[in-house]
């Protein structure tokens, strides 16, 4: 559907160069909800924006069911307007000189894809019926609530029929309560419409939640390609593994790997944990014993076996509602845990906590190679 | 109990004197229009019946308006492309043409006039001359002393002042607005037709108005090349300037509270725009910069545009200027003629000098003080203080633009004359000083309000919170947080101040001249090698002067950041 090959972008910022996008491979398959996600300037909007053609790539190509879009080698742009997608904005970017239906109806009026002018009415009313904002058709945009422009700008793009919708941060704007609303409700919206979306967010709940695949951006590389699960579990690096969600990384060594385990040398023992990617890890390499905060199991059972276990100090505690969370110190390595609410431990004891070692994963650190490149001219 | 004095008295004190200055602009002329025979001891409507009973008033009114819709439509045309180049282009000649603008900034008006009126007047212009068509000979090619030229040549004028004005509203428009109508399929004039006019409307509208107002009510080309009838403000010079001596105060006043009538129905026309077009204000929501447009093949028109801009206001005024400055008499460049080549114009201007450069420099100062006291005061009333004159003094210095120039000189003038017994300014520098101060205080307070609101409120809550007075926070964070504004207008005020001829030419008496003056006197005795010279001077300095305030300021240049 979409593939995106070596894609370079890089611009001038006063006398330097950044780097924006370096070498980004993708593709992406009919009818997926895709998500771009990675901390703010990892280049995840500068990729969305080149596959909207209001970007001009440095080198690369790319295309959308076979079609070119753009490719720098031979010069290649296709515009904006003739490309086929549709897009949401982070700002909304409604034309507040229009009303809500003239939002919507403008594009199929004027633009590329414009429609029979009898079809305009009822494909406006279609689609903010869908969003259950039909009654709002005549009001002003600038007298919407956030939630309601959202839903105008997702209508107006809904509108072209696209085969390919682009959303920049379309949640981010609202409310905690809106956003955790609208993340079903928009993913369900997606798979019923069959739309292709590329769906760009710093907010990896947000990602988890409404991605059939991730990609983790870092300093302008795609870092990470899969699924939200393996995304969660299988962190390839660091940098993923701090990203998406908390995760407790152990200091400790490569000793020794084979077929999807390694073992990995801490100051609190030797431990087993699952591997991301056994090309990765070579022997004696420093790497992480990495473990979710709800994957540590506290008390470790009396049938744990001893070289799963590690002797903890509790040092502190946090009641976050239907969570408890301690924090726990092993040596110089600070952990957290979080447990049941129930769950009472004392301030100060020393116990033993389990590592499972199918939910421990070794992590390697984040290539020290991989940073924007900014190069003074 | 003595109650302890608050320093915070000097900043109201300072605002409240300042009003009083707008409202003497305001109040003096249409006192005086109601004098006659300038006598203040009897009032009579004889004035209003003599200028509306005069049967040619319909027709100077026609003129008036022809002059400011003529001018302007010349500066929008000039104006949009360029605010437009500048704020989102890649247009290769950007930081060029920035710095002619602000060059053109300082070059005087009625210099310019003069230029022209070398160029093309009828009888002896050098082009006329060329072409041996004068007068003299039969029917003139070009005739400068008409509307139409006014028209032109004031247009060219205001270019830079509407050029900077617009470059923040087309800057503002948030680029997400025209990318999204990109995505969704529609092509780029479209996008511009339906999206980013209707946006930009009211900012252009505002701008045309605005300069309608400033082109009305510009003396510089006027004084200069009168045209064939009365145009307003000529109507009021000629009253002040009578056969007989005698300047006739109540015809002037008259005339001026129409004048201003005509201009004050244009600012509130503004204000209203401008009220209708914040509904429009930017959505909620993170705005992005617009892009930049790649011109392309348009390289080429564009960079055309700007040459044929800057022959007709800079090129052309100058190159003349220099070989009027050099030649005894005004004659075309040619063999002959480069025999009587000398510098005795530009030593001779040196000579008359000394005396007006004085002046000069003491009413540069003194306006610089007078405004910037006034400005930081009404500035702090208005954007600090929670007063209850804030919104009244806000809304009366908005108001003092449309006080032409000069309708406030004979305001100023008609007061000095009825304070005279007791407080006798009435023909000294320091009336024109206020006078100059009244007229820059609305520049002043824009130029500051705007950088006062950028400033975070916040920063001074921190420090009355840590226990400073708010005489002591005016001082120690308002002050120097507002110092790079404060600066910038200063040397404005200054530049302004110096190549202004309106007020002097109305308020001067003889025996205190200022340089513009001194120019318009020598032109006006035929002296047109020393007239050119002392002309170039004055250009070299102000333009030194503009272009220093720009660069010292480090006033980012609109629309030259490096933009994403």
């Amino acid at each position: 559907m979409i593939s995106v090959r070596g894609l370079t972008a890089k611009y001038r910022l006063g006398r330097d160069t950044v780097t924006a996008l370096d070498g980004i491979d993708l593709h992406i398959e009919p009818g997926q909800v895709f998500v771009l996600l990675g901390p703010s300037g990892c280049g995840k909007t500068t990729l969305l924006r080149c596959l909207a053609g209001l970007e001009r790539p440095t080198s690369g190509q790319i295309e959308i069911e076979g079609a070119p879009l753009s490719d720098a080698e031979t010069g290649l742009f296709i515009p904006p307007e003739d490309r086929p997608l549709a897009m949401v904005f982070q700002s909304y970017a409604m034309w507040p000189h229009m009303t809500v239906f003239d939002n919507v109806a403008f594009p199929l009026k004027a633009g590329r894809r414009r429609v029979p002018p009898h079809e305009v009415s009822d494909r406006v009313t279609e689609v903010l019926t869908l969003l259950g904002i039909d009654h709002l058709a005549d009001r002003s945009v600038t007298t919407l609530s956030g939630g309601q422009q959202q839903r105008v700008g997702l209508a107006r793009a809904l509108a072209l029929r696209p085969r390919v919708l682009l959303m920049d941060e379309p949640l981010s704007n609202l409310d905690f309560r809106l956003q955790v609303e609208l993340r079903g409700q928009l993913r369900t919206l997606m798979h019923d419409l069959d739309l292709t979306t590329v769906h760009v967010t710093h907010n990896q709940a947000e990602a988890l939640e409404m991605g059939d695949r991730i990609a983790v951006m870092d300093a302008g590389h795609v870092v990470q390609i899969g699924d939200p699960e393996s995304i969660y579990h299988r962190p390839v690096d660091e940098h993923v593994a701090r990203f998406v969600g908390d995760m407790n990384l152990i200091p400790g060594s490569v000793a020794r790997w084979s077929d999807g385990t390694a073992q990995v040398l801490t100051a609190s023992g030797t431990f087993l944990a699952m591997t991301a990617d056994d090309t990765a890890l070579s022997e004696g390499s420093r790497c992480f014993l990495g473990i979710r905060p709800a994957d540590l199991v506290v008390p470790a059972p009396e049938s744990a076996s001893p070289e799963t276990c590690m002797t903890v100090e509790i040092v502190n505690r946090r009641f976050q509602g239907d969570r408890m969370v301690f924090g726990l110190k092993a040596g110089d390595t600070t952990l957290e845990v979080s447990t049941h609410h129930s769950v009472r431990l004392g301030i100060g004891s020393t116990i033993q906590i389990q590592i499972p070692p199918d939910s421990a994963i070794a992590v390697i650190p984040t290539p020290e190679n991989r940073a924007h490149g900014v190069t003074t001219v | 109990m003595l109650r302890r004095f608050n320093p915070l008295s000097l900043i109201y004190g300072g605002a409240i004197i300042g009003l009083i200055f707008v409202v003497v602009s305001l109040a003096g002329n249409v006192v005086g229009s109601f004098t006659s025979e300038a006598r203040f001891d009897r009032f009579t409507i004889d004035a209003y019946v003599r200028l509306l009973s005069d049967p040619g008033l319909p027709a100077t009114m026609a003129r008036t308006l022809a002059l400011g819709f003529g001018s302007i439509t010349v500066t929008l045309f000039f104006a949009l492309p360029f605010a437009w180049l500048l704020a989102r282009t890649d247009f290769k000649w950007k930081t060029g043409l920035f710095t002619l603008l602000a060059a053109k900034l300082a070059i005087p008006g009625f210099i310019t006039a003069m230029a022209y009126v070398w160029l093309f007047n009828p009888s002896a212009g050098l082009v006329n001359e060329v072409l041996g068509q004068t007068n003299y000979t039969g029917e003139a090619a070009f005739d400068v002393y008409q509307i139409k030229w006014l028209c032109l040549l004031q247009g060219l004028v205001l270019v830079p002042g509407a050029a900077f004005m617009l470059i923040p509203a087309l800057r503002n428009l948030d680029g997400s607005l025209e990318e999204a109508a990109r995505v969704a399929g529609v092509p780029a004039w479209k996008t511009f037709q339906h999206i980013v006019l209707p946006l930009l409307a009211p900012g252009v509208l505002a701008v045309a108005v605005f300069y309608f107002v400033v082109a009305v009510e510009m003396f510089d080309f006027v004084a200069i090349i009168a045209p064939p009838g009365d145009v307003l403000v000529l109507t009021i010079y000629e009253a002040l300037n009578t056969v007989d001596g005698l300047p006739d105060y109540g015809l002037a006043g008259a005339a001026g509270v129409l004048l201003f009538a005509l201009s004050a129905g244009a600012i509130l026309f503004y204000v209203r725009f401008l009220r209708q077009a914040r509904k429009y204000a930017v959505l909620g929501g993170k705005r992005r910069d617009p892009g930049l447009v790649r011109l392309g093949k348009w390289q080429r028109p564009a960079s055309a545009l700007v040459f044929v801009w800057m022959t007709l206001s800079v090129g052309l005024p100058v190159i003349t200027l220099i070989w009027v400055a050099l030649v005894p008499f005004i004659q075309p460049p040619s063999v002959a003629a480069l025999d009587n080549v000398s510098l005795f114009g530009f030593l001779d201007g040196l000579a008359y000098l000394s005396e007006p450069l004085k002046n000069t420099a003491i009413v540069m100062a003194g306006t610089i003080i007078m405004a910037m006291t006034f400005a930081i005061c009404l500035t702090w009333v208005v954007t600090r203080s929670r007063s209850t004159m804030a919104p009244w003094a806000d809304a009366l210095v908005f108001l003092a633009p449309a006080v032409p120039a000069i309708v406030t000189a004979t305001a100023f003038q008609v007061m000095g004359i009825a304070v005279y017994q007791w407080l006798p300014l009435y023909g000294t520098l320091f009336l024109i000083m206020a006078a100059m101060g009244t007229r820059m205080l609305a520049y002043c307070t824009r130029t500051m309000n705007a950088a006062a609101l950028q400033i975070h409120p916040e920063l001074e809550e921190a420090a009355w919170v840590a226990g400073l007075s708010k005489w002591q926070t005016f001082k120690g964070v308002f002050l120097p947080l507002m110092a790079p504004a404060i600066f910038y207008a200063a040397l404005m005020v200054g530049m302004l101040a110096a190549r202004d001829l309106t007020l002097p030419l109305i308020m001067n008496s003889a025996g205190t001249p200022l340089v513009s003056v001194l120019i318009f006197d020598l032109q006006t005795n035929g002296e047109t090698a020393s007239a050119a010279a002392v002309a170039l001077y004055m250009i070299v300095v102000l333009v030194l002067l503009a272009l220093t305030a720009r660069k010292i300021t480090g006033m980012a240049e609109p629309g030259l950041e490096p933009t994403r």
